[in-house]
């Protein structure tokens, strides 16, 4: 009998912390970091802090929230690459426990917050994970349950909001970073939809006549009047601007979550099973063979010159040729992984890993460290 | 990856995140239909361990006459009361933990189908980078991730999100946690159904205690958790009653009387419900165990 109550409360107990187990692999924010580089200053928005910081140095300049400060309705978690426009600095908060986000303008000097959209007695917005976009006198962002917002950068007032129809699979929801071209403003969504919205009122200018077989989650690229779109189908699509009519593909290895790096007269896009190629404009490998990277290749690579830096999931930095395509050197962060595009700022490679004790490393161009930001 | 990790990826995580699709597939790409048909799937993959935990705990309270009869004998002898027990369980052939593996086994299934829903809802890249190497890929083709990305909405939540409706009363946002209290209810209901109630003050005041903290813990992780999650926790309730009441061959039992008699029958719950057996309770209430109950005295 005493077997039978020690047997029963102890499974009771047991279940109990399955439970506390269950509990805590909902409750860990993930880091989706985003960079930004203006005027010799890289922006990066990295778990729960936003730097401006000193390329060159690594100096910090300002963070957000200030050590000693509150953030208020801008607190928990940073995603989307920031947007610098005049004196403003505008990045997304999310709250990881809800998924609800919050636009935030801080002051370019210091780093203080100006305004947040919507304030905080109104409902947020969904997630965030694109980059913000700015076209210089309005800010753009792309919402993961399905709007389009423009604002004013000075005042964080919305000039315009756009819900985007829906395809049947719920709320159009928004990964990829837009791009703006002339008066258009192009978003491509989850629901493997490429759409253009008007510039100035948010109106819908056309759906691409051309729909992928998976979603469309990464950065777009553009170049010139043609715009290229990966895809969880493992094609990247090149697609006309003007109506948005698919103008060729090419099938990679597995996903193709970025658009390529345009470079001279070729594009260098990677795919989810680490490989990289190049490709001329009408989407023929160029490279004898594709790159192999040590693990999938989810951001855009960096095209410097004749170098082209491809960052790994598996936390790999690597320096290829661009002629053709062979490594170079390989530098290796673990445990960090490299998830978002690398940017390039005062002759310094910068990466920002995931799950890193570094929320920010610069490289000197032949890949030896510069500086480096601990958490 | 630790070779842990992959080898869970592999057997328990893996399959569970693609059967998850290819049921969202086959139910017209209804995210709850495929929970609940996992759910179904589950539980007959495990009925032959629940069944075989049912008849221990059937025979347990077979012996529940023998065993009050050597508590009253041998109540102050605690070691030859011991003794006892354990010699009339090897005559029975009565293994008293013999009910646990069966809900050991539950704990990695249920938290992996908390990840794998989680995994294939993808609400945030991390989780869709980890998706991606999850998914099955035929002809070097990925042709489950053409349904990525899943139709999360049902009615009033998102099932890849904690539950956060509300309703302006007066002009102030009151929560109105439905999923939460159904697995409040669902969670009470079925541990009130299956848990054999107790002569031994001790253990009725330990079992009430757990059968009041468990459907609240339960809410508590669901309200914190995805709504997905929460379907689970509903479907296993229901399931568990419906297997029950199979089992002991007593539907009204199962869903009337024990309340308004307030009486349990034999038959222990299965988690979520989360009531393991207990040999501590007197003659079943349930009509079946409750003639064998008899017969065993007579």
């Amino acid at each position: 009998m005493r077997m039978s109550l020690w047997n029963r409360n102890i499974l009771k107990g047991l279940w109990m912390l399955a439970g506390v187990a269950l509990a805590a692999c909902g409750g860990v924010p993930t880091s989706w970091p985003g960079m930004q580089v203006a005027d010799q200053t890289l922006y990066v928005a990295n778990l729960d802090q936003v730097l401006a910081v000193d390329p060159q140095s690594g100096q910090e300049r300002w963070r957000f929230p200030p050590k000693d400060g509150n953030a208020g309705a801008c607190g928990v978690v940073y995603h989307a690459a920031p947007a610098v426009v005049a004196g403003r600095v505008l990045i997304a908060a999310e709250d990881p426990a809800t998924g609800e986000s919050r636009l935030c303008g801080l002051d370019r000097e210091s780093g203080a917050l100006q305004w947040v959209y919507p304030p905080a007695e109104q409902p947020p917005l969904g997630p965030i994970f694109a980059g913000l976009i700015s076209d210089g006198t309005q800010v753009f962002a792309g919402t993961g349950d399905g709007w389009v917002i423009a604002l004013d950068p000075e005042t964080g007032q919305p000039r315009w909001r756009t819900r985007l129809p829906e395809a049947g699979r719920g709320a159009a929801r928004i990964w990829a970073t837009p791009v703006i071209s002339g008066t258009l403003l192009v978003v491509g969504t989850m629901d493997h939809r490429l759409l253009a919205l008007d510039r100035e009122s948010g109106g819908l200018r056309w759906p691409a006549p051309f729909q992928a077989q998976g979603a469309i989650a990464g950065a777009l690229t553009l170049d010139g009047e043609t715009l290229y779109v990966g895809a969880f189908d493992d094609h990247l699509y090149a697609v006309d601007l003007g109506g948005g009519q698919e103008r060729w593909r090419f099938r990679a290895g597995h996903w193709v979550w970025d658009g390529p790096a345009v470079a001279g007269d070729r594009l260098i896009v990677g795919d989810m099973s680490g490989k990289v190629w190049a490709l001329d404009r009408q989407g023929r490998p160029i490279w004898a063979q594709p790159f192999q990277a040590n693990g999938p290749v989810r951001a855009r690579p960096l095209v410097v010159g004749d170098r082209v830096y491809v960052a790994d999931e598996a936390g790999w930095l690597h320096w290829l040729n661009r002629t053709d395509g062979t490594k170079v050197k390989s530098v290796n962060l673990a445990p960090g992984r490299l998830l978002t595009p690398s940017v390039v700022a005062a002759d310094r490679i910068v990466v920002a890993p995931t799950g890193s004790p570094f929320r920010v490393i610069a490289f000197h161009p032949d890949l030896s460290e510069a500086w480096k930001l601990a958490r | 990856m630790n070779p842990i990790t992959l080898i869970t990826n592999l057997l328990f995580f893996q399959p569970l995140i693609n059967l998850l699709l290819v049921l969202y597939a086959l139910l017209g790409q209804n995210f709850v239909l495929a929970i609940v048909a996992l759910t179904v799937l589950i539980r007959l993959l495990l009925y032959p361990l629940t069944a075989k935990q049912q008849q221990a705990m059937k025979k347990m309270q077979e012996l529940q006459p023998r065993l009050q009869e050597l508590q009253k004998k041998y109540g102050k002898d605690r070691e030859k009361l011991a003794q006892e027990q354990i010699k009339l369980y090897k005559e029975a052939g009565v293994n008293p933990l013999g009910g646990c593996l069966p809900l050991l086994i539950q704990f990695p299934i249920l938290i992996a189908v908390y990840q794998a829903i989680i995994h294939v809802l993808a609400l945030n890249p991390i989780a869709v980078i980890d998706l991606s190497k999850l998914l099955y890929r035929f002809d070097g083709f990925s042709t489950l991730s053409t349904l990525l990305p899943i139709q999360s909405q049902f009615l009033l939540w998102d099932l890849g999100r904690p539950e956060r409706v509300f309703v302006p009363v007066g002009g102030i946002l009151i929560p109105l946690p439905i999923m939460t209290l159904l697995v409040v209810v669902t969670t009470w209901w079925s541990q009130k159904v299956m848990t054999p109630p107790s002569t031994d003050p001790q253990t009725r005041m330990t079992t009430r205690l757990m059968n009041l903290y468990m459907p609240l813990f339960f809410g508590w992780i669901s309200y914190n958790l995805a709504v997905g999650l929460s379907v689970y926790f509903i479907v296993t309730n229901l399931i568990s009653m419906v297997q029950f009441a199979l089992v002991t061959r007593d539907w009204r039992g199962a869903l009337v009387r024990r309340f308004a008699l307030g009486r349990a029958p034999a038959v222990p719950s299965s988690p979520p419900s989360g009531s393991p057996p207990s040999g501590s309770a007197p003659p079943a209430p349930s009509p079946r165990p409750r003639r064998k109950a008899r017969s065993a005295k007579h």
